[in-house]
């Protein structure tokens, strides 16, 4: 204020109006949004007050004035906006009439209080408001920044905690165990996988360097530590070692260490090393187990007894085993980088297809082939092949297994045509019964019908040719029963010699004269133990074939007869012979020969090459049966169009021949009374004819017990008991044994047809008094009769003869 | 101001003031803006009067509600034409000038026809804008103030006129105060002591 107090008039009284007004300005200014509006405003306002000239403000903070004139007359009042140290500034009043304007000077100078606490309310607000924007703001930065480092760490920590859960499930998936070595102290960390790898329970005992060191196999510490110790004295970098550890049951396992220093001291000592554990045992066991077979692949390569051949990709062989080199005589060396030559030309393609078949279908083939040896032999083979693809998934080797079966295929062809004979044996056996019988029928009534007739009459011939051929019929039979074996054999000492002359004596009657015959003889040949009958159907059989063989062309039948002393070489050569001495017998012909496709069943039964008429196609069925029965061995060399050569060999003997008897053939008669048991009626009432043109009393049953009936029925019915063998619930055997039992010195003679039930030697054990084989001629059945009755009648008994009956 | 007049209620404050009073209300804030206003509007439909509001700053949605909060329909007073919402310069501003003349031509319609419409009164709220010291006719504004207070007597509009004291010079809110008989000061009606009546200030 610069108002001089002496210059203040009397004061005048105070307006209510005015001092209204001033209040309202007090209540007004708040509504004033700055410093400028309210001075203004209150400017405008007070220039009502009685006794103000003028009025004006100077602002402090807004630097704003209106102020007052310098040269004004008036008193100028100032009234400062003041509190406390804040000074906002002033309003000035030009006083045009003090004393009027006095009385307010207070309500002025409270204005002015007023406004200056307003002023520095608003300063104070806005400090608090500006302080409070400024904490916001810091807040807020300091918020985002919180916020920043909070999501950054967030992200860290997610990270970590990524990184550790991708470390902790590499470790579980890869089942590895984790391990950190503190080098200073020797304490060592093992993760519970460690433990458990081992088969421990996890820190089943606390880990360190010295107990490190005991769990390493022994053997591994001396290549383990000295890896570990390079590491430790600065060679850097990680290390890898297979070693073994002790596990809890008592057994090792493999493991991978890895592991690398990871913290230095200053001076570059290593302080800390980390690494992991791999278990490595399944695959340790797995590479043992595969050089353990290898090793055994190996050696069963090297000793199998089949020839293994490994081929390579262009079909070289890459390996042979030494079976390969015995069998079939090429050594690996005399092979390299060539193929074997050893596939027969009509083998190639069908081995070539097989080896195709491996490749295109994969998996393995086995086919039966024939192979070539370096020497030029041909041998049966099963070859047995594989093809193994290399890691690009192309064929690149080829293993084949070569079995030689060449011996083994010819002894199955053996069997086979073995099994194959007892097969039509046992069918011939069944049936010669029932031929014999029927021949019997034809041979003893054609008999009987020819002895009623003179030999001029024209029926006689006819007659004879029925006899002939049904004498014929007898030899096919026994022919196939002694194929079968089904006959019952003679052997006795016997030179072949004699026997092959009166044989060719025979054949040359009936050999065309195109064929040149030629024999020879050891003259010192040995005897071999022989049915007669028998060699001579081989002779005959022979020799008939071999004539056919040259019946269009003519040709030379070579017949020889040597002694052959075969030694074990020769026996290996020839699998079925012994060692030992042989009568050889062969027969050779300069016919047509045999084609290499039959030649494996010539000795089938029944087959034949020969046209409807010429041959049974038993004949050497016959022969091979009877050659086996005497121990002998046959074999067949043939070419087509330069002949056959037949080869026998029978085991020599040194028993000498006997003397041949001399044989009776006369029919004498008796008047005996005889009981004739057969089923077949025709059979009885063609003996009962024979026999009684003979003078005899003959009595015919069919019914074995009828007849036993008969014999029951008188003390002495009858002088002889004639019964065949064959027959409905009972046998001739049978028979005779019950008539025995009643009539014990009652002479008997057995007929049989053929029957395995029994042989001569066995009726002679039953007291049969003779064994008559049918078919019988009428001379035989006479002489058997004659004979049992006479042995009978000189014993004073009807005891059974002691001979058989002569043959013819 | 007359003395017959009705004694009404300006919704805004407790007190009772004759119908036909000239009101002005100087706010710094929207809320006292809005309140005022609202009540104002609210207590004379209410009372079955007719009112009218002339503002920039408030729109149908807020008054809808404020209605509607009060058991009022706006549409319905719309319709009715008991209430009517303006924009300033839509009012004041036609052809982009302010007439004095025209506007108290237009209290004067409003007034009458609302008696006409049987309403019990009529009021009036409006905002006058800065925009006013701008436009042709606006150094005029005194004038019309003062010429209200002149009509409101035969034609008794209550009428509150609103200055934003954020947006008009002190010196000028000063000069406003000087043509309004009464005024509202924190929250009160009272009588203006800086009122300079129209015979004297129109002089």
């Amino acid at each position: 204020m610069t108002a001089e107090p002496s210059r203040i008039p009397a004061t005048e009284s105070l307006s209510a109006g005015t001092l209204g007004q001033i209040a309202l300005i007090q209540s007004m200014v708040f509504h004033l949004p700055d410093a400028t509006s309210i001075f203004r405003f209150v400017c405008r306002g007070l220039a009502a007050v009685p006794g103000v000239a003028r009025i004006g403000y100077r602002s402090i903070p807004e630097d704003t004035a209106e102020p007052p004139p310098k040269d004004t007359p008036q008193l100028v009042r100032h009234f400062p906006l003041r509190v406390k140290e804040a000074d906002y500034g002033e309003l000035w009043v030009a006083v045009g009439d003090p004393p009027r304007f006095e009385p307010y000077v207070p309500y002025l100078e409270n204005l002015g209080f007023m406004l200056a606490v307003i002023f520095e309310e608003r300063r104070q607000r806005r400090l608090i408001q500006d302080h409070g924007l400024e904490l916001e703001q810091r807040v807020r930065e300091r918020t985002r920044q919180l916020e920043k480092e909070i999501e950054t760490r967030a992200r860290a920590e997610a990270a970590l905690k990524l990184s550790e859960e991708r470390l902790r499930l590499a470790l579980e998936a890869t089942q590895d165990g984790l391990w950190d070595w503190n080098v200073i102290n020797g304490e060592v960390y093992w993760n519970p996988r460690c433990y458990t790898m081992l088969g421990y329970a996890p820190d089943e005992f606390p880990m360190s360097l010295d107990k490190w060191f005991t769990l390493v196999h022994p053997a591994d510490r001396d290549l383990v530590w000295p890896k570990v110790r390079r590491k430790l004295e600065g060679e850097g970098g990680s290390f890898e070692i297979e070693f073994r550890y002790a596990t809890k049951d008592g057994g090792w396992r493999w493991v991978i260490g890895r592991g690398r220093p990871s913290e230095w001291d200053a001076q570059g000592r290593v302080l800390r090393v980390v690494g992991t554990h791999v278990d490595i045992n399944d695959r340790k066991m797995a590479e043992q187990a595969i050089a353990e077979s290898e090793e055994w692949l190996r050696a069963i390569f090297q000793t199998n007894p089949d020839p293994v051949v490994v081929y390579d990709g262009q079909g070289h062989p890459k390996y042979l085993n030494p079976a390969f080199t015995r069998v079939f005589g090429w050594t690996h060396d005399e092979l390299k980088g060539s193929r074997i030559p050893f596939v027969p030309e009509d083998q190639v393609e069908v081995s070539q297809q097989k080896i195709r078949e491996v490749y295109e279908i994969g998996g393995s083939v086995r086919f039966e082939t024939r192979r070539l040896t370096k020497d030029g032999r041909v041998l049966d083979v099963i070859v047995s092949a594989a093809a193994r693809k290399d890691k690009d998934g192309n064929w690149s080797e080829m293993v084949v297994n070569l079995t030689d079966i060449t011996e083994r295929k010819r002894i199955a062809q053996q069997l086979q045509q073995s099994q194959k004979m007892e097969a039509i044996g046992t069918l011939t056996g069944g049936i010669a019964h029932d031929f014999n019988n029927i021949l019997s029928i034809i041979i003893g009534n054609t008999e009987i019908a020819m002895d009623d007739l003179q030999s001029w009459h024209p029926v006689y011939n006819h007659l004879n040719e029925i006899k002939l051929a049904s004498m014929r019929a007898k030899d096919v039979v026994r022919q196939l029963l002694s194929f079968s074996r089904k006959s019952e054999q003679r052997k006795k000492p016997l030179h072949l010699r004699e026997l092959l002359e009166e044989s060719l004596q025979l054949m040359r009657a009936t050999i065309p004269a195109s064929i040149e015959i030629r024999s020879s003889s050891d003259p010192n040949l040995k005897s071999i133990a022989a049915d007669p009958t028998q060699i001579h159907q081989i002779i005959i059989n022979l020799c008939t074939n071999a004539a056919h063989a040259m019946e269009r062309d003519g040709g030379l039948l070579d017949v020889t007869l040597s002694n052959q002393k075969v030694d074990a070489a020769a026996a290996a050569q020839h699998h079925s012979l012994a060692p030992g001495g042989y009568v050889q017998l062969r027969v050779r012909d300069t016919g047509c020969g045999i084609d290499p496709r039959i030649k494996d069943r010539i000795f089938d039964p029944y087959f034949t090459t020969k046209e409807s008429g010429k041959g049974s196609g038993i004949g050497l069925s016959v022969v091979h049966g009877i050659v086996r029965d005497h121990n002998g061995v046959i074999s067949v060399d043939s070419a087509l169009g330069a002949g056959t050569t037949v080869t026998v060999w029978f085991p020599a003997i040194s028993a000498r021949p006997e003397q041949a008897p001399v044989e009776k053939d006369r029919r004498i008669g008796g008047s005996e009374r005889i009981l004739f048991v057969d089923d077949e009626l025709a059979m009885t009432a063609m003996v009962k004819t024979a026999l009684a043109r003979l003078g005899y009393q003959v009595e015919t049953a069919t019914d074995p017990e009828k007849a036993l009936a008969q014999l029951r029925s008188t003390p002495r019915p009858i002088d002889l008991l004639i019964t065949d063998m064959t027959m409905p619930r009972m046998t001739g055997a049978q028979l005779i044994t019950q008539a025995l039992a009643l009539h014990p010195d009652l002479p008997t003679i057995l007929c049989t047809g053929y029957s395995e039930k029994i042989n001569a030697q066995q009726a002679g054990a039953l007291g049969i008094g003779l064994y008559l084989e049918k078919p019988f001629r009428q001379s035989d059945l006479a002489e058997a009769v004659r004979k049992v009755l006479d042995a009978a009648a000189s014993q004073g008994t009807r005891g059974p003869a002691s001979a058989s009956p002569a043959r013819r | 101001m007359c003395q017959q007049n009705a004694m009404i209620s300006l919704g805004f404050t407790n007190e009772m003031t004759p119908a036909g009073t000239h009101i002005c209300q100087i706010f710094s804030n929207d809320n006292e803006r809005s309140d005022a206003l609202l009540k104002f509007l609210v207590s004379g439909l209410g009372a079955g009067e007719r009112a009218a509001c002339f503002s920039e700053k408030i729109g149908t949605p807020a008054i809808r509600g404020f209605f509607g909060d009060h058991g009022l329909s706006y549409d319905n007073l719309n319709r009715s034409g008991a209430f009517r919402l303006s924009g300033t310069r839509d009012v004041y501003f036609q052809e982009n000038r302010f007439d004095p003349d025209r506007m108290l031509a237009v209290l004067t319609q409003y007034y009458d026809e609302s008696i006409a419409m049987g309403f019990n009164g009529a009021r009036v709220i409006g905002e006058m804008t800065p925009e006013v010291q701008q436009v042709p006719g606006g150094e005029r504004l005194l004038e019309y103030e003062s010429r209200v207070s002149l009509l409101l007597k035969t034609h008794p509009v209550t009428s509150v006129c609103q200055y934003d004291a954020r947006a008009f010079d002190g010196a000028t809110i000063m000069d406003i105060l000087k043509v309004h008989p009464l005024m509202v000061v924190r929250g009160s009606v009272v009588h203006n002591p800086f009122y300079i009546p129209p015979e004297q200030f129109l002089a």
